[in-house]
Formats: structure tokens, C-alpha cells, sequence
């Protein structure tokens, strides 16, 4: 099997889209690309499933990628599919037929690993673009087929994001009717429906001031190739509202006909341009930008095609840690003992490197454990712990991934004075053996940390830690008295030497 | 803006043709070929253009053309002008050809004026061969009247019975017989030729036994081509292309009736009448109704002194002695026919089919030639497990049928049919292979602009190139994705495709010529092509040339573009290539400020061919190639010997007074044999010479 070959077909509700490429040295050469149209969003928002036909033609289409794989004797193909399908009631049937008829799995991405490639793909086009770079502050908006964001950029990274249930392909589905209605006028109500959404969101959390507005999608791309701008990506935001007044007095067919498109491809435009007036107004944003790559591209691309950008991954992390400390404020954590912790921690953590053998990305998560493990103190002292769990899991911070998230919210929900982790418990549920043990570790390491800062912060600063054998030595720089106080809270080493087969000691740095 | 009727600029190129048959260059049956090329031109002209327009009346269906005629002037304009162009054909055939025919020994001779032996030759002749083959078909109350074969050959007679009642029979003439029936020599080392029609005519009334024959006539008749059949209410374009095809051959509304002179009026009205035509859509011939037939007249007589001798085609220097695929990866390769050799390019497809390492070809085929050796080598590499995916173009007028024969066999064989585009015809000309070779996997593509018809590929002028070019390796992938399975296109990386985008590209690029131009800096159009039609691209090069860019066109046949109109075109060049090779090449050249950028294409600039057609047009990258095209495109304009320059829609020869002679296509060759005359000097020593494939 040659290793160096490989595809990708990848399902959304509009189209099926598939990459073929062939591995040369470090970059990828694409051998075949394509789409094919579908609408799958009639079905799934209207009826709740994916009819038998869609389902039929769906695999037609992959057994045809599939044979267009086999003249290249590719045999490695993976199938992939957009968030919004779990929303159909027969998923099982789907994923069943298409085992069936192609032999192909379909792995359904979660709707924050969709953002947050995209999120990926946006820094970076952000990066390659001198006027977005010299812009301070930037609104990107992501429209995927069943889901909205808002995020806010600045200082080269994004602050935060608003998530939204409606995409604009679920609102065409949902406003239908009105647009059966109301010939010329549906779109001012789909803004008024969006004004009244934004607003109930702004009483939590307010839309910042931004300079450009940034946005991606189906529906731009089809506008800018039907205007003929395809070199142009950046326009006044009157030039947008301009032609959005002017389609908005059309009926969809003529819409359709003037910019020889079909009509859910028209409404699909007039309903984009609707909402980015209005995050425009909110914004207070002046200009526009249109990004080239849409978010299926951007899975596509930064999934599968693309070598890690180290930039843009830190980037990326930075935003999640900077999200999971504006949880914290929210929930009036104390911020000092959480840094404290999350030092100590990341300390614990590289002396052990050798003995637990985990990676960055572990370390990352026992970052976000350490910021957020005490969050749920607003709700309740003594069951904290579940509390900032739930807090967790409730949240929606854009880079995290559901099955981190899942991770993080664990160890953090272990973190107090039991002895045992119950991995039979309804929060390991899908964990792997792995991944137990993982949550284990990340937790024995909580532990330490969080029980040598309670309520000790000041004396835990310059502490350094050092294995020796099979004891972890704890250097502070303490008089013995307060060494004992330490002592008095320190309980929770004996889950740490389960875990870890080594014990831990204080020691006075002299 | 001033134009030209599209049919009326045809009807010129028919006539530049027509000329070549009273070129005394030109061998005296290579003549008379012009002169049947002529008349299969006008045959499918009556067809499908003069056919249209009459649908378009009948359906009454109001449009203007390009002058801003009606269809009903238009239609009268085209009957007046076919006219014209009618007698001036039988004009030459009967006071040039003919006579230097008979000068030559091969002679037309009367039934009557043969002696005893003559005559009884063919009495013979006609009881044995014709006579049982012949079917006459009376006509009256009972038997209605009989659907007579499009184009065919006919005879009508009145016959009266015993109670002098009158009736009328049609004979068809037979088609599978020679129609010019060879008498014996007498000794005089001459060849005497009858026509078949006349023969029968001599032995008509053995025909009806009982019967007087009182009246005669020869005739024919031409219907509309419309392949009746609507392709967005049909599941199956095959079998309704099929059904068509049957209808055709008999169906069709009559847009001409040819009844040779003398008829009487009485006949000439019976049939006018029968076949509901209109007075002016009757032509009289003196003699030989159907041209067309003295293409088999010209294999028939072996002369070899009065034809054209075999050119020889040489190969590309790069693909001599080299494995193909070799040669492609070192640089791209231009092949121009059929002064290279097409075998280059059956030879490509054969390799590809005999290569292990070869996974996958795809091709389009378009119009193909009897017994293609690239049928042959699809049918093997399918054979031989590779994945084979073949566009059979079922809607290449006239080649249908043919078509659809070779996408069975290839079926049978296991490749990968498919049957056309809905609504769009396939027209590109391309060839993909994927290959797997150490450490990837490479694509080598064909992009021409003629047919893969080895025949054609002898009498047409094309060009095209292999290449391995990344960009344009992916872009017919995407071609075929969209065309085989329905893929929607996505951003081209070199190409421009129709229906998508080359009228756009060709736009952008005179838009371009122009505003270098008003900047200062040079610039230049030259564009060859078989057709300039699309009101588009005439109106942005009139903008052009009235802004003040040079701009060359050799167009062959119709151009609606009107050369030399003061205030329009005044900066427009036109000239038509029409000589023993059918020009068929397309190459689009812009100066853009010193960095040439050149085109080859399947399409020419008709709005058929940029919006219901599957075209490509391919940028020339290499700056060797780049030159040869450009070589190439001052050969055609330094042509004076078959050339023509347009002046406001008439064509005059080129005028050769202070010109170098020379003639194109000949220098084509001569151009071609120096290329690989040099590159075996240099190249090889004698002694390895025998290693070398000549030229053909």
C-alpha cells in the first residue's frame, strides 16, 4: 500500500467535496479535486432526517470518487462529514448505508473542531494579509451550514467568540414560509430575527468595536465570482449594503436569474450579506474582507493537507487560555491561586517528563485544569469540584474540542480529597484506556500542586521540584513551621504515589 | 457596427474552394475533389443551415442575425446566392473539367452515342447488376408517396396504361453500385465512363411492362438534419440519438429539390407539389446532379499521375529515438499535422496502453476514423486492467452512427463509456495518462486542436502539445470529473474551459492589447481560427483596431467581422488560408508588452463554441514552443498562394506583386524535414542512423 497517496471526501450539506493528493517530501501535490452538489439542508432542517434518495446518491457519488481513487491506485480514503448531520434523526441509518454501499466510515467533526480549523485557516490568511495585519482589531464571522460565530480579534489573537446555533443554511430552511410570504421583505425580517438574537447575547458578553469585518463562506465566494472580483477581498461596507438593498428588492427567482445562480443559492446570498450588516452595525465595523477559503476548505486544508503552523497553534492555545481565564473572572475565581497552581503544575509536570512520557498537548490540558479548577466555588464550596466540571462542559470555548474539553472538566472534577477515580463513571463514558490513565496522571499532578498553594500562595513562590529515585522532592523556601503548615494540607501525595509509584517530600531550601 | 451574414461569408469560403477546382496548380483530380468537396459542403449547408432558417419560418419564430436581417431575408438572400454558386460549380465542371478530362483520356460518354458493342456492354450490365437490385415505387390513391431517401439519387417517370390514364413510379437510383459505370477500352488506351442514372433511364420502360413511359426526370432531394429528439425529456441519449439517426435518412422537411435539365415542367410541378417545396427552392442542373460522387470517381480512376502525391510527414526531432514519455518529462512538445506525424500521438496512446506502470488513461473522442488505432489501444489497455475512461461524443453531427459503434466496443472491452454532456457538446481534443513511476504518480496530457482521426489527421492542418505540466495535468482532471461524473468545475489553474470562461479570457486579453496600446506600449493580435462568428469578440477587436492595435486574423471559412471598414476596422487584417490542407488549427496570440502569451484551442470564436460546447484553451508556457507558434503564424502571413484578404466581407487573392512567393502549407513541410534533417546531424553519427525511424 503506498503511504504517500491518500484521499479525502468530505460531506456538507450542500456538497460533497473530495481531494486526492500524493505526499512529495514535505508538501502535498494534488492529483484530483472536485465537488458535487447535494442539498442535504432541505431534508435536515425541514423533515429532521436525510431522505433515502439523498442517502442513495450520497453513495453513488463516493463509489464514484472511489473509482476515480482506483486510477491511481489509492487506497487509503477517508470520509468525513460535517457537524450539522448528527442533527439527523437517522444518523445510524446514514452511517449504516454508507458502510454499507461504499465500505467507508463516516467520522461526523464536531462543530468545535469545524470552528476551529477554520479559526486556523483565518489566522493565517490574517497573517498574509497586509491590511488585516495592520488592522488592530477584526470581527470573523464564520457561517457554517448549521452554525454561526462571531469571534474578536485583537493584538494578533482572538480574544473571544460568540457561538450561535443558526447558520444560514438552517435560517433559509427556517424562513422558508416567510419567504413564501412575504415576497420582497423576508430578509428585513431575518434581520430583525438576527438583531433580536445578538441582543439577548450582548447583556452577557458585548460586541467590541472592530475595524474590519472578517468573513468566509459558500455564499461569498459564489458573489465575488458572479461580480467578477475574484482578485478583490476587500470592499467598504457600503459597497456591501448597497448591493444587499438592491438584491432585497428583487423576488428570488429574478435574484437568481440576474445573478445566474439557483434560488437557494440567491437566498443563501441575500441572507449572508443580511447578517453581515448586521454584525456590521454591531461591530461598528467600516470595512469587509472576504477570506478565500470557505470552512469546508479550511477542514480540508488544515486537517489533511497542510504541515502544522507552530505560530498559529500557539495562537491558538493562547486564545483558549485566555477564554478559560474570562470563564474564571466570570465566576470571580481567585486568579492568583489559579497561576499559582498552573506554575506549579507545569513545574511538577516537566520534572516528571521522563517518568509520565506525555506530550504538549497533555500539558496543555493540565494548564487549563490548574486555571479552572476551583471555578465552581460560586456555586458551592464543598462540592466545587462538580461544579467547576459543569462549568466546563457547559462552556463553549472556541479551540477546544469536545473530548479535551472532556478531559480538562475530568481532572478537574477529580481534583479534591478522594482517593479514587471512578473510571466507570458516567464522565468517562468513550474514554479509552488511554485516555483514563491520561486523566489520571494529569489529576495525581493537580493534586500536588493545588494542595501545596492552598491558601499558601505566598509561601509557594521559587518553589522547585527535583526527582531523585523514587521522591519527588519539594524545595521550599520556608522556615520549618510554615513547612509544617504545609504539611497539614498536603494530603493528597498518596493518590500521587498510586499513580506515580513515587513518593513526594518537602524539603527546606536553604 | 457593420457585419456579416454568417451563411453569406460561408457560402465565400465554399467559393474560395471552389476555386481550388480551376487551379491549374492543383492536379486535375485533386481538382475534381474540390469540386466534390464543394458540393458535400453545400449539401450539409442546405441541411443544417438553410434548414434552420426554414424551421425557424415555418415556426415562425422571429430573430435577426448579426446584419440585422430577418430569417425570411436571409432565406432569400441564401437561395439567390446558392443559385449563383450552383452554376457557377457545373460552369466549371462542364467548361474546364470536363474538357481537361477528356484531354486526359477519360471521358463522359451518352448511351446513344456508343457503338454496338459499347451499348451492349452496358445492356448487360444493366439486365445483370442493376435491373434486379431496382425497385420501382408507383404512386397513386392506394400507394401514397413514397419516402424518398435524403440525398439520394432519383428517377420519376410518367407512365401512361392502355386506357392512356396516367400515372406516375419513382426508381431510386441504387447506391452500392458505381455510378460511373466503366465501359471496356477499345483499344485507344481511353477511359469511357456512363453514368448510372442515364443507363437506367435508356432501360426504363423495361421497368413497366404494360406501361408507356411518357415522361422522365432525374432528381434528388435535400432535407433538414435536425436529429429530432429533445434531450432534457430523455433518459437514454443513446437509443434516442439511435432512433434519430433512423429518422433522418428518410424524415426531414425537403429544403431542395435538384431536377436535372431538360425536365418538363409537368414533372418539375409533380414534384414540387408532392413535396410540398416552394418555387425557389428548385435548382436545375445541367447534368451529374450530386457532385458528391465524384469523390468515388477520383478512386476510381487510377491515375496516379493527375493526384496529388503522398506528402511526407517527418517526426519530432524529441520523440525520435527516445522512450515518449521520456521526451515529455524533459520539456513540452509541439506537434503540428501534418507536417509531424500523427503516429506521435496514436504512438503516445499505444505506449500508455502497452506500459505497466501506466494506471489510468482518459480520452475524448470526437469524430474518429474507420478501424482507429486508438480504439484499438483503449480496447488493449482496458485489456490489460488499466482504468480506461473514453468521452464518445454521440453528438458529432454526421458521425453519430460511427460513434456510437466504436462506444460499444469499447464497452464490451470494459472501459469506462461515457455518452456526452446534456446539452453540451464535447468538443475538446484531449488525452490524460497517469502513470506511476518511482516516487509518484505523474500525468502526461495530449491538448490538440484536431480530431484523434488518423485520416483527418493527414488532410487537416493542427496543432497540439504533450506536456507534464502540473497545472494543466490537473485541470483536465477536473475536466473529465466534471464532464464523467458531474462534479461542479472549480478554479481552473492554467486553462480556460468553455462553456466557463475562454470567451472571458479572450476578451480580457484584447482589453488587455488595448489599453498596452493607449499606455504606449506595443501590441498585436494575431488570431487564427476556422470561424469568427461571436458578436462579442468582433466588436472588442473592432475596439481595438479602432484604438489602434494591429490586429491579423486568418480565419478559413466564415467570418461575420468585416476587415477594412473605415472608422471600425480600418487596423484589421483578414485573410483565409484555403489550399490543399484543410486549415483546422486555432492559435490566439496577444503581444502583451514583449511577453507573448499564446493560445492553442478547440474552439473557435462562435457563440457555440464558447457557451454550449466542452472547449479548452491552453496557454503556451515554453519559450521554444512559443517561437515555433510564432514562426508558424508568420508563415501564414507571409502565404501568397493561397491566400485570400477579406475587404468588407469579399475575399480577392492575395495580391503577389513584390512579394516573395510562397506557399505555407508547402514550407510547413519543408520546415519539418529541415528540423529533423538537422537533429540527426547533430545528434547521431552515421552509423547510428539506422536506428532512427525516418520520416514517412
Amino acid at each position: 500500500m503506498r503511504r504517500d497517496l491518500f484521499s479525502v471526501i468530505f460531506i456538507t450539506l450542500k456538497a460533497i467535496k473530495f481531494k486526492m493528493v500524493q505526499k512529495i517530501e514535505d508538501h502535498f501535490e494534488v492529483l484530483e479535486e472536485g465537488e458535487y452538489t447535494l442539498n442535504l439542508a432541505s431534508d435536515l432542517f425541514s423533515k429532521g432526517r436525510v431522505e433515502f434518495r439523498n442517502v442513495e446518491y450520497l453513495s453513488e457519488v463516493i463509489n464514484r470518487i472511489m473509482r476515480l481513487a482506483s486510477g491511481y491506485q489509492i487506497v487509503k480514503i477517508k470520509l468525513y462529514g460535517i457537524s450539522s448531520l448528527k442533527e439527523a434523526e437517522n444518523i445510524d441509518y446514514i452511517y449504516d448505508q454508507l458502510l454499507l454501499k461504499t465500505k467507508l466510515y463516516m467520522r461526523i467533526l464536531e462543530n468545535q473542531e469545524e470552528q476551529l480549523y477554520f479559526y486556523k485557516m483565518a489566522l493565517k490568511e490574517i497573517r498574509n494579509n497586509e491590511d488585516l495585519l495592520a488592522s488592530k482589531t477584526l470581527s470573523i464571522v464564520s457561517t457554517g451550514t448549521g452554525n454561526l460565530s462571531i469571534g474578536y480579534y485583537r493584538d494578533r489573537e482572538i480574544q473571544y467568540v460568540h457561538n450561535f446555533k443558526n447558520g444560514i443554511v438552517k435560517l433559509i430552511e427556517i424562513f422558508s414560509e416567510v419567504r413564501d410570504e412575504a415576497e420582497t421583505l423576508h430578509h428585513i425580517i431575518l434581520e430583525n430575527y438576527l438583531k433580536n438574537t445578538f441582543d439577548s447575547v450582548k447583556k452577557f458578553m458585548p460586541f467590541n468595536v472592530s475595524e474590519i469585518l472578517v468573513v468566509s463562506g459558500r455564499e461569498m465566494k459564489q458573489l465575488r465570482e458572479r461580480l467578477g472580483f475574484e482578485e478583490k477581498t476587500i470592499f467598504e461596507i457600503e459597497e456591501l449594503e448597497e448591493l444587499y438593498f438592491e438584491y432585497g428588492s428583487y423576488k428570488v427567482e429574478v435574484l437568481a436569474e440576474k445573478l445566474d445562480v439557483s434560488e437557494s443559492t440567491a437566498v443563501g446570498i441575500l441572507y449572508t450579506l443580511a447578517l453581515y450588516k448586521v454584525v456590521a452595525e454591531l461591530t461598528e465595523s467600516k470595512k469587509i474582507v472576504i477570506l478565500e477559503t470557505t470552512i469546508q476548505d479550511a477542514i480540508m486544508e488544515s486537517k489533511f493537507f497542510r504541515k502544522r503552523d507552530l505560530n498559529i497553534e500557539n495562537q491558538v492555545e493562547n486564545s483558549i487560555l485566555r477564554a478559560v481565564k474570562r470563564l474564571g473572572r466570570r465566576y470571580q475565581y481567585n486568579e492568583e491561586h489559579a497561576v499559582l497552581v498552573q506554575d506549579l503544575s507545569l513545574k511538577i509536570y516537566d520534572e516528571l517528563q521522563n517518568l509520565h512520557a506525555m506530550g504538549k498537548k497533555e500539558r496543555f490540558y493540565l494548564e487549563l485544569a490548574s486555571l479552572s479548577h476551583d471555578m465552581g466555588k460560586f456555586v458551592n464550596l464543598s462540592e466545587h469540584q462538580k461544579y467547576s466540571h459543569n462549568i466546563l462542559m457547559a462552556s463553549d470555548i472556541i479551540g477546544l474540542l469536545r473530548k479535551e474539553k472532556q478531559i480538562v472538566a475530568n481532572v478537574v472534577l477529580h481534583h479534591g480529597k478522594q482517593e479514587k477515580i471512578n473510571f466507570d463513571g458516567p464522565t468517562f463514558r468513550d474514554f479509552t484506556a488511554s485516555e483514563k490513565v491520561m486523566v489520571a496522571k494529569l489529576t495525581a499532578i493537580l493534586k500536588i500542586a493545588d494542595s501545596l498553594e492552598a491558601g499558601n500562595a505566598h509561601l509557594m513562590k521559587d518553589t522547585e521540584f527535583k526527582l531523585d529515585g523514587k521522591i519527588l522532592y519539594i524545595f521550599v523556601k520556608q522556615r520549618i513551621e510554615e513547612l509544617m503548615m504545609i504539611q497539614l494540607h498536603f494530603k493528597k501525595s498518596h493518590f500521587f504515589t498510586d499513580v506515580f509509584g513515587i513518593r513526594v517530600e518537602l524539603k527546606n531550601r536553604k | 457596427m457593420e457585419y456579416i451574414n454568417r451563411e453569406l461569408s460561408w457560402l465565400e469560403f465554399n467559393s474560395r474552394v471552389l476555386s481550388e477546382s480551376v487551379n491549374s496548380r492543383n492536379p486535375l483530380l485533386e481538382r475534381v475533389k474540390f469540386l466534390a468537396i464543394t458540393a458535400s459542403n453545400m449539401d450539409e449547408f442546405f441541411m443544417v443551415r438553410i434548414g434552420g432558417i426554414k424551421h425557424k419560418i415555418q415556426n415562425d419564430i422571429e430573430e435577426v442575425d448579426i446584419t440585422n436581417k430577418t430569417v425570411r431575408e436571409q432565406s432569400i438572400d441564401l437561395y439567390k446566392k446558392t443559385k449563383e454558386f450552383s452554376k457557377k460549380q457545373y460552369n466549371y465542371l462542364l467548361t474546364s473539367i470536363i474538357p481537361k478530362l477528356n484531354e486526359e483520356g477519360i471521358i463522359f460518354v451518352r448511351y446513344e452515342s456508343l457503338e454496338q458493342e459499347g451499348q451492349a456492354f452496358l445492356t448487360d450490365y444493366f439486365m445483370e447488376t442493376v435491373y434486379p437490385i431496382l425497385t420501382p415505387l408507383a404512386v397513386d390513391p392506394a400507394r401514397p408517396l413514397p419516402f424518398l431517401q435524403n440525398l439520394g439519387l432519383n428517377l420519376v417517370v410518367k407512365l401512361s396504361d392502355d386506357r392512356d390514364k396516367e400515372h406516375h413510379a419513382f426508381i431510386q437510383v441504387p447506391g452500392i453500385i458505381s455510378r460511373f459505370i466503366e465501359i471496356p477500352e477499345c483499344g485507344d488506351g481511353k477511359k469511357r465512363f456512363v453514368l448510372l442514372e442515364e443507363l437506367m433511364l435508356e432501360h426504363v420502360s423495361e421497368l413497366f411492362e404494360g406501361y408507356k413511359v411518357v415522361d422522365r426526370a432525374i432528381f434528388r432531394i435535400t432535407r433538414d438534419a435536425f436529429l429530432h429528439y429533445n434531450e432534457d425529456e430523455t433518459e437514454d441519449l443513446l437509443n434516442e440519438i439511435k432512433k434519430s439517426l433512423k429518422s433522418r435518412r428518410f424524415g426531414g422537411l425537403p429544403v431542395r429539390v435538384e431536377i436535372q435539365t431538360p425536365a418538363s415542367s409537368v414533372l418539375e410541378n409533380f414534384l414540387i407539389d408532392s413535396y410540398s417545396l416552394l418555387a425557389h427552392e428548385v435548382y436545375r442542373p445541367p447534368g451529374f446532379i450530386d457532385l458528391k460522387h465524384f469523390f468515388s470517381f477520383y478512386e476510381q480512376v487510377d491515375r496516379s499521375d493527375l493526384k496529388f502525391s503522398r506528402k511526407k510527414s517527418y517526426a519530432v526531432p524529441e520523440l525520435s529515438a527516445k522512450n515518449i514519455f521520456d521526451a515529455i518529462k524533459e520539456k513540452d512538445i509541439l506537434l503540428h499535422h501534418p507536417f509531424n506525424h500523427f503516429d506521435h500521438v496514436v504512438d503516445f496512446i499505444e505506449k500508455a496502453a502497452n506500459d505497466p506502470s501506466v494506471l489510468a488513461i482518459k480520452q475524448t473522442l470526437y469524430r474518429v476514423s474507420g478501424n482507429s488505432p486508438i480504439i484499438r489501444a483503449l480496447i488493449k489497455a482496458s485489456e490489460l486492467g488499466k482504468q480506461v475512461t473514453v468521452l464518445v461524443e454521440l453528438k458529432a453531427r454526421f458521425d453519430e452512427e460511427r460513434n456510437i459503434d466504436w462506444a460499444r466496443q469499447l464497452e464490451k472491452a470494459g472501459c469506462n463509456v461515457v455518452y456526452g454532456l446534456l446539452g453540451l457538446k464535447v468538443h475538446a481534443k484531449v488525452s490524460l495518462i497517469v502513470r506511476r513511476e518511482e516516487d509518484r504518480i505523474v500525468r502526461y496530457a495530449h491538448i490538440g486542436t484536431g480530431n484523434y482521426n488518423n485520416s483527418t489527421a493527414n488532410v487537416y492542418t493542427d496543432i497540439g502539445i504533450l506536456t507534464i505540466s502540473r497545472k494543466v495535468c490537473s485541470d483536465i482532471s477536473k475536466l473529465f470529473n466534471i464532464i464523467t461524473g458531474y462534479s461542479i468545475p472549480m478554479r481552473w489553474e492554467s486553462l480556460a474551459v468553455a462553456p466557463f470562461n475562454i470567451r472571458t479570457r479572450l476578451l480580457s486579453m484584447i482589453e488587455e492589447e488595448k489599453k498596452n496600446h493607449e499606455l504606449g506600449y506595443p501590441a498585436k493580435i494575431i488570431m487564427k481560427m476556422n470561424s469568427l462568428v461571436d458578436k462579442q469578440t468582433i466588436d472588442a477587436l473592432y475596439e481595438a483596431s479602432t484604438t489602434g492595435v494591429e490586429v491579423q486574423l486568418i480565419v478559413r471559412g466564415v467570418s461575420c467581422l468585416s476587415a477594412n471598414v473605415p472608422g471600425q476596422s480600418e487596423n484589421i487584417m483578414l485573410k483565409s488560408v484555403v489550399g490543399r490542407y484543410l486549415e483546422h488549427s486555432r492559435i490566439y496570440c496577444f503581444e502583451n508588452r514583449g511577453n507573448t502569451k499564446i493560445f492553442l484551442s478547440s474552439a473557435d470564436c462562435m457563440d457555440r463554441n464558447f457557451d454550449r460546447r466542452i472547449e479548452i484553451m491552453l496557454p503556451i508556457e515554453s519559450h521554444e514552443n512559443k517561437e515555433k507558434i510564432m514562426d508558424i503564424l508568420d508563415l501564414y502571413l507571409m502565404d501568397t498562394e493561397n491566400s485570400f484578404v477579406q475587404q468588407r466581407g469579399h475575399y480577392e487573392s492575395i495580391d503577389r506583386r513584390g512579394k516573395i512567393r510562397l506557399d505555407v502549407q508547402q514550407e510547413l513541410f519543408n520546415v519539418a524535414r529541415q528540423n529533423f534533417k538537422e537533429y540527426m546531424k547533430t545528434e547521431f553519427t552515421a552509423q547510428d542512423m539506422s536506428s532512427f525511424v525516418p520520416g514517412k
